[in-house]
């Protein structure tokens, strides 16, 4: 095993950092520079796993998207006052639809606001897709902290097996040619021994992991008082919202109370779990690199002031993965998913 | 003559799981509360914040991921057993699989099918994290993760639950006719949801159609529906079709196999011991 | 190490008491198979014995079982885990990670063994179970023989003291089965592990097991040595068949055993001629099936490489050769499933690719190896009216079939809760109620115990003599003998042996029934064959 990948989560941090970024109106230069970056780093660093294509539909999606946005702005804007374009027909539409028209005049400020708005989400979608189409899936819930462990382990047996039900669809498939059923579409001949074939593997799965120890550690006490801990979290944090929403003060102290609430009571919850963990995932120094080049992004774009200078900065943070990042491990051939 | 050992021999653990259950009530409401805000602050949030809506957007993004964070760790902790852990997994991989593959001729998306049946069978907090880790997996999977991935996920999980939280029917046609109705709901509610949460961010501040930050809230749903009549409800209307037709059709014997292999697991004796412990 | 006092069980929904006062006990080191037919309680016992039954099936239990002190009433198998280490019956449904290494760490990071203690024994156990080259592999590429050695594997790496295993070579072909086999035989002798296996392919086993528990099926069980439970035992492999009936003694087990005292035998039976097998080549009757240079590619290997077989009617082929050779992509393109790189498969001169619906099914029944497939009723007399409807014949015919088949079934049971027996009889019925002229059989013997066999070689020898031709693919040598006309051998995508069963199978040391092991040079295959010689003359 020469070939190493990057741990996800750094993936994640970069992925994260570039959204943080693009939420913060850095301004249309460095909302493309980012997407350019995201592409770039995508681009030379993807493997030939099938989570690489998220990227490409990520584009396609945010597209959509965008050009949804635009045709919304330029039809069914409120008009405010500048540099009128062109003017659209105006079509009025009927009464029960909040007495709504199409078209009207189209102002360059307006344009440009919209396109802001939209170049923003796209961003945003694009971002979270480069994360995605570059981290593994799989070795990221391995890496899940012994609290997850249990969601990762439900994913990992998951992931596992979409190619066995993808084949086992197959099979179900020729079955019917061998009856000599006809009917073009019969979900239910297919669902049924579909079905019935996951289900007798998760029965015997599940006795299969009962006997191999799973579970075999676990107590019950740390978990009661973490999930105490976690109770109080979400309770705050619902108090912050309906202070946020009223624009009543205090709703910051709300949310950072029931925010380290919730990671006091992840620890606590963490160390009821005595699992332990075989060759787990490195996070060396590629890692630690990628990690602080997107909290310093993060921290340039909150203490900004919008200039060529912390555009082009922003560009050079953005795209760094390239040089300290390996190339993603390629699918081992013959392996599908 | 065999002795009975049933009663203190199993189910020690299955009573605190079920207990658990309800220990975790309080969470899951409280989460679904901030989940149900992440979807739908733009109806109450007030005139005074209106020059803020705009750190709004990204306030409530990143909340629905914390409130997941939290639900995911509440339920799945430590006496989640072995066997729902199993089930979970592998009908996760059987809805990712439907979804890749489009079972049938048409590109039928079986999935809300499979949570429905699956919640229903297995109980509302099964459902629940059914629902999210069907549309996680498959999203990372196939691609199309995006920032919306986190309100799928509540979305449907909500949708898991209510299954497993509708009353119980003795008779499974009227069963069967209640499920395809909800999966018919379902499948709208889920649009609905899905487009509420992409209203701020498609619309922007200043249309006809974006809300209003203050106003009261019928006039925003109203100009929401507009909304969402323009852009995606052409899309929701036949999948709640085909929701509701696939359960109406092959609803009855996937209901049956579930059960079925709910008792070979031994998973129906469990909770009929530990309601009686309960009463 | 284990023991059982005065344990009865009985399942929930069953009216039938599986075990009832069992008591016995297994000392340290020892090698124990546990026989019976099939829905026995064979695989019930071993659950019993980590604890499985009752604590994930259900069921209740009364009286004491302990292993090493623990006993199962107090401890969930999971508790047991460090303890016990049990393999299924498809040890691939039971893996949880991706790729082998993770695998067989999966079960010591439950146990919450340090870091350093896992990297020693996952090498350790690697090399022990020569397991080293496949470490990086992943879990869906293994073949039947490896993933049962990683089952294996992962479980030992917990160091239990008792290692059980379900039918761990029934879906394994001859030498895979050997290697599985060699290596329990070794733990138990190197590292004095205590082994408990259920198995029904007593041929493979006998040779290696100390002792013997026979479960009857009504409640009882039998224990004692091998010859013991031999000699009273109605189901028995061929070897023990003949000893019991030439009254050798010590009963042998093996074929060694039976050579040393069969000296008598082959001097008798070598005036006797062994009695011809109706094999209709050469009778120009017609030809059902004929295969025309067939090629069959998946991506970029070549599954089948040129191949020319005809069959006409009457005939039984058996195709045989390792996993892999080729056998599934040759039926699969004989009802048009395997896609066709070039070449033709005509079947009664119709391209198969062509044919659809009734017209394909009444001239082709396939048997896939994974039955279930077919089946999508909620009950057996559901699942036979929808194979009226699609064969297009009267309410009632495949019902009346399978009643031929299978006299003693319940109409109501859902098909899925059939024995594996039971279910390959519903799914042969289903298919011969379109009375197609070729039936097609894909493995068919996995998990059936010797009667159900006895059962399908009956109706495979009716089929054939009502003038139907079967195909079937198999790694049962025993099968083969007894009804096969003509033996087909592939390896690698080509074809390297076609002939009549007897040449083929005395040919070759590692596919030659026991009964031809003994015997040679003497050309006999079965034992009805020398029962039925030796009654003549």
């Amino acid at each position: 095993m020469n070939q190493r990948s990057l741990h996800p989560f750094a993936w994640w941090s970069w992925g994260i950092g570039i959204a943080i970024t693009a939420s913060q109106s850095p301004g249309t230069p460095a909302l493309i520079l980012l997407c350019i970056s995201a592409a770039v780093v995508v681009f030379s660093k993807k493997s030939d796993q099938p989570w690489a294509k998220a990227f490409s539909i990520g584009i396609r999606l945010g597209l959509i998207a965008f050009v949804i946005r635009m045709i919304i702005g330029v039809s069914l804007s409120v008009p405010i006052p500048g540099n009128t374009l062109f003017t659209l027909p105006t079509i009025p539409l009927p009464d029960w639809m909040a007495g709504i028209r199409i078209g009207g005049p189209v102002t360059s400020e307006r344009l440009s606001i919209t396109a802001t708005e939209g170049l923003t989400f796209f961003t945003l979608i694009l971002a979270i897709a480069a994360a995605s189409a570059l981290a593994n899936p799989k070795q990221g819930l391995r890496a899940l902290p012994g609290v997850m462990h249990q969601a990762g382990v439900a994913l990992i047996i998951a992931t596992t097996l979409i190619p066995h039900f993808v084949m086992s669809i197959q099979r179900v498939k020729q079955a019917r040619r061998l009856r000599g059923d006809q009917q073009r579409i019969a979900f239910r001949k297919i669902a049924v021994p579909i079905f019935e074939d996951s289900l007798q593997r998760a029965i015997n799965l599940g006795a299969a992991m009962e006997s191999r120890g799973y579970g075999f550690n676990d107590s019950a006490t740390g978990r009661r008082f973490g999930s105490q801990i976690l109770l109080s979290s979400v309770v705050a944090i619902t108090i912050g919202i309906s202070l946020f929403l009223a624009a009543i003060n205090g709703a910051a102290i709300a949310f950072g109370f029931g925010i380290a609430l919730l990671a006091v009571g992840l620890v606590v919850a963490n160390k009821s779990t005595k699992r332990t963990r075989y060759r787990p995932q490195i996070w060396k120094g590629a890692e630690w690199i990628v990690l602080a080049t997107s909290i310093t992004l993060i921290s340039l774009i909150i203490y900004k002031n919008q200039s060529t200078l912390t555009t082009s900065a922003i560009f050079i943070l953005a795209i760094s993965p390239i040089f300290v990042a390996p190339k993603e491990k390629q699918m081992i051939t013959g392996v599908k998913l | 003559m065999v002795n009975i050992f049933r009663d203190n021999f199993r189910s020690r653990a299955e009573l605190i799981t079920d207990m658990q259950i309800n220990r975790s009530t309080p969470l899951l409401g409280f989460a679904s509360i901030i989940g149900f805000f992440a979807f739908a602050w733009p109806l109450f949030i007030s005139a005074e914040q209106v020059e803020n809506n705009g750190q709004a957007k990204y306030l409530f993004l990143a909340l629905m991921p914390v409130a997941l964070l939290i639900l995911i760790v509440e339920l799945t902790q430590g006496d989640l057993d072995v066997k729902s852990l199993a089930f979970l997994g592998v009908l996760t991989a059987t809805g990712a699989a439907l979804r890749i593959f489009g079972a049938g001729a048409i590109g039928v998306e079986p999935i809300w099918f499979l949570i429905i049946l699956g919640g229903r069978a297995l109980g509302k907090r099964f459902g629940f994290l059914l629902g999210l880790s069907v549309l996680f997996t498959s999203a990372l999977l196939t691609g199309g993760a995006g920032p919306w991935l986190a309100f799928q996920m509540m979305a449907a999980a909500w949708i898991g639950w209510g299954a497993g939280a509708l009353p119980k029917i003795e008779k499974q046609r009227v069963e069967i006719i209640v499920l395809a109705t909800y999966g018919f709901f379902a499948g709208l509610i889920f649009g609905a949801l899905m487009d509420l949460q992409l209203w701020p961010w498609l619309v922007g501040a200043d249309t006809q159609i974006s809300f209003i930050a203050g106003a009261p809230i019928l006039e925003n749903l109203h100009r929401y529906f507009v909304f969402h009549f323009l852009t995606a409800m052409a899309w929701d209307i036949p999948r709640a079709i085909l929701t509701a037709a696939l359960i109406a059709v092959a609803g009855k014997p996937i209901l049956n196999s579930l059960r079925r292999s709910m008792r070979k697991a031994n998973f129906v004796t469990a909770r009929e011991i530990a309601q009686k412990a309960v009463l | 190490m284990i023991s059982f006092n005065e344990v009865s069980l009985i399942y929930p929904q069953a009216q039938k008491t599986i075990f009832n006062d069992l008591s016995f006990s297994v000392p340290e080191g020892e090698l124990l198979l546990i026989m019976g037919q099939t829905g026995s309680g064979k695989s019930s016992l071993l659950k019993l014995i980590n604890g499985l039954v009752p604590h994930h099936t259900g069921g209740i239990l009364s009286g004491e079982i302990t292993v090493a002190g623990r006993s199962t009433r107090m401890h969930r198998p999971r508790e047991l885990a460090d303890l016990i280490g049990i393999v299924g019956q498809n040890p691939a449904e039971g893996f949880v990670t991706d790729t082998v290494e993770e695998e067989i760490a999966f079960g010591m990071e439950s146990l919450g063994i340090p870091r350093d203690v896992m990297r020693k024994r996952v090498e350790e156990t690697l090399d022990l179970l020569g397991l080293a080259q496949l470490r990086d592999r992943s879990l869906s590429t293994l073949s039947g023989g490896e993933a049962q050695r990683v089952a294996i594997a992962a479980v030992l790496t917990m160091h239990p003291k008792v290692l059980l295993l379900d039918e761990p070579t029934s879906a394994l072909d001859p030498i895979a089965a050997e290697e599985v086999l060699s290596i329990l035989a070794r733990l138990v002798h190197d590292l004095g592990l205590t082994i408990i296996i259920a198995e029904h392919r007593l041929e493979r086993v006998l040779q290696f097991v100390d002792r013997i528990i026979h479960v009857l099926g009504n409640g009882e069980v039998r224990i004692g040595l091998p010859e013991e439970i031999m000699a009273q035992s109605q189901s028995a492999p061929p070897v023990v068949l003949l000893g019991k009936d030439q009254d050798w003694n010590p009963l042998p087990l093996t074929v060694r055993d039976a050579r040393r005292l069969a000296e008598p035998l082959r001097e008798k039976l070598a005036n006797l001629s062994p009695p011809i097998r109706k094999s209709p080549v050469g009778k120009s009757l017609p030809i059902i099936l004929e295969i025309k240079k067939l090629m069959v590619q998946y991506e970029k290997n070549l599954a089948l490489k040129g191949i020319d077989i005809e069959v006409s009617q009457g005939e039984v082929v058996a195709i045989m050769g390792r996993n892999g050779a080729g056998k599934s992509s040759l039926l699969g393109s004989t009802v048009g499933i395997t896609p066709i790189k070039s070449g033709q498969v005509l079947l009664n001169g119709k391209p198969a690719e062509e044919l659809k619906g009734k017209s394909l099914i009444s001239l082709v029944g396939f048997v896939p190896q994974e039955a279930t497939d077919l089946l999508y009723g909620e009950s057996v007399l559901q699942e036979c009216g929808f194979a009226d409807r699609d064969s297009q014949v009267a309410q009632g015919t495949t019902y009346k079939i399978l009643n031929q088949l299978l006299p003693d079934i319940t109409e109501s049971a859902h098909p899925r809760d059939l024995s594996e027996g039971q279910r390959l009889c519903l799914v042969l019925a289903i298919v011969l109620a379109a009375s197609p002229k070729l039936l097609i059989l894909d493995e068919p013997t996995r998990g059936l115990d010797y009667s159900a066999k006895l059962r399908l070689i009956k109706i495979l020898q009716s089929m054939a003599a009502e003038g139907r031709s079967v195909i079937l693919a198999t790694h049962d040598v025993e099968l083969v003998a007894e009804v096969a006309t003509r033996v087909i051998f592939l390896a690698e995508g080509e074809k390297i042996a076609d002939g009549s069963t007897l040449e083929i199978l005395t040919s070759s040391p590692a596919f030659a029934p026991q009964i031809s092991k003994i015997l040679a040079p003497g050309k006999w295959l079965t034992f009805s064959e020398i029962t039925s010689a030796l009654e003549q003359s």
